[in-house]
């Protein structure tokens, strides 16, 4: 499966079977779902659900058309490998052109909530819905078209604590249209011409240095790096999943938006404080990146050279001073690149994920003073982000309001 | 060798083992390492992976520790006590 990763160097990007793929762990995950999840009055499972059938569908769809695989039996092993391969958990596919039961093992949503609140609270409703609809996807894309199946998980390890999750398959009595991938989405042209940052780290050297490392699921199709659990989800997932939740809640009530785009905002927080966080303290940091760090606003600039390893697009600092600000570009935002294929304009620079991530950063380095390596924990969050005095972030360049690139504020 | 030895409960749930050496170990040794134990050792510019059925040990040829990550508690005792010879 790695070797079917394509690197986009310029763009920064990097594709998997013409779906952008990027990095998150379990954290951003978690609580990106949790806020789509969480709302009584949207059907936020549906959205969850039926945004991985989408997605995974075009994946899937691709991946058998490059690979040339045509049977139902091959088709079925390369979904469950390419589950695996993403970090997901491992899938066990019995089913036939009528349906059937899979096993889910070592899923990536349960035993990331199981580790991250299972010693606090007990959950009741299964937590895998994205899992749920790459099922869906993998008879969809092996023996009809797009929105044919309907998939529910009916035994769930966050649940039960034990065994494995089971996923029941069906065909659906009527078949559901559904809205594919835009893939790529629109892409930059080529790469504007950003000023070259004042500081002693290499982006470039960085990037090359992890796109190197062959990170894909182990024997239990989990991948952990950087000391995080990490996987490599379809960027356009995120995006449908967060676009989506925000034109439920407009079409709901317009007053919910803002609430909606704060929570989406909340998750960049989420997964600089655990992802990068975890990343700034790991061997790997200090063995690639370390070397380049001279000053503390290096450190900012060492994150944003990881961020565009990630599959992001090309973050670059443009201006960081101690302590105090920065100002940063980001040339073909995975947000932006979907945001421009699927809707026709933007009211206000929409790139939310973004918006939050950026000022997360500064924070994470000028207030929870990463260099020396704190715990990591819910109790360092809420001081963290939840106390005045904290740095605030705005976009001040959108490419989805007609800028080149998108660019950021925080101070 | 004398090493110094940690452990922490990862992001994630599962626990590692950090391990501080006093010297910086060669990408031949690393390699001589993995040999030993059946496992497979990748370099990554200045970062090596050893690969074995149990688990992964990330080392570093800039830095004298490296990261355990293994569920085969007894490889990963063997290698510990290995490595403080």
């Amino acid at each position: 499966m790695f070797s079917h990763l394509q690197i986009d160097r310029p763009r920064k990007l990097v594709g998997f079977f013409n779906e952008p793929v990027i990095f998150h762990c379990h954290h951003y995950n978690l609580f990106l779902q949790q806020t789509i999840e969480d709302p009584d009055w949207i059907d936020g499972v549906s959205i969850l659900q039926i945004s991985a059938q989408e997605i995974f569908y075009s994946l899937l769809k691709n991946a058998f058309v490059t690979l040339g695989i045509e049977t139902a039996a091959e088709r079925l092993a390369t979904a469950a490998r390419m589950f695996s391969f993403l970090g997901f958990g491992q899938l066990n596919f019995e089913v036939t052109e009528g349906g059937g039961e899979v096993e889910l093992a070592n899923s990536h949503y349960a035993m990331g909530w199981l580790g991250k609140y299972g010693e606090q609270v007990n959950r009741t409703k299964p937590i895998d819905h994205m899992a749920v609809g790459y099922v869906a996807a993998t008879l969809d894309a092996t023996f009809a078209e797009l929105g044919t199946y309907v998939a529910e998980e009916t035994r769930c390890v966050a649940v039960t604590r034990q065994g494995s999750c089971r996923i029941q398959v069906t065909r659906a009595p009527v078949r559901r249209q559904l809205t594919p991938s835009p893939q790529m989405g629109k892409l930059i042209e080529q790469p504007a011409p950003l000023p070259l940052p004042q500081t002693s780290v290499n982006y470039d050297a960085v990037n090359e240095a992890l796109w190197s490392l062959p990170l894909e699921g182990d024997d239990k199709g989990q991948i952990r790096a950087f000391n995080v659990l990490l996987t490599r989800m379809p960027a356009n997932y995120y995006n449908r999943i967060q676009y989506r939740f925000l034109d439920e809640l407009q079409k709901l009530d317009p007053q919910l938006l803002g609430i909606g785009q704060d929570l989406i905002r909340e998750s960049g927080h989420v997964c600089v404080f655990y992802t990068f966080g975890n990343i700034m303290e790991s061997l790997e940091w200090e063995t690639v990146v370390g070397p380049m760090l001279n000053t503390d606003t290096d450190w900012v600039h060492g994150a944003y050279a990881v961020a565009s390893s990630l599959g992001w697009g090309r973050w670059q600092a443009l201006e960081v001073i101690s302590n105090t600000s920065c100002r940063v570009a980001i040339d073909g935002n995975y947000e932006t690149s979907y945001f421009l294929a699927s809707y026709p304009s933007a009211d206000q620079p929409s790139c939310y994920f973004a918006q939050g991530a950026v000022p997360a950063i500064m924070n994470v380095v000028y207030n929870g003073h990463i260099q020396q390596k704190p715990v990591l924990d819910e109790a360092l969050y809420h001081r963290l982000f939840q106390r005045n005095g904290l740095f605030r972030g705005a976009e001040v360049k959108a490419r989805e309001k007609g800028d080149p690139w998108c660019e950021f504020y925080a101070q | 060798m004398p090493i110094q030895i940690s452990r922490r409960r990862e992001c994630g749930g599962s626990w590692v083992t950090d391990v501080s050496l006093n010297r910086l170990l060669t990408y031949g040794e690393l390699a001589a390492l993995a040999e030993r134990y059946g496992g497979r050792c990748r370099q990554f510019y200045q970062l090596v992976w050893l690969d074995f059925p149990g688990g992964r040990i990330t080392a570093s040829l800039r830095l004298p520790r490296l990261t355990i990550r293994m569920e085969n508690k007894d490889l990963e005792a063997a290698i510990l006590a290995d490595l403080q010879q």
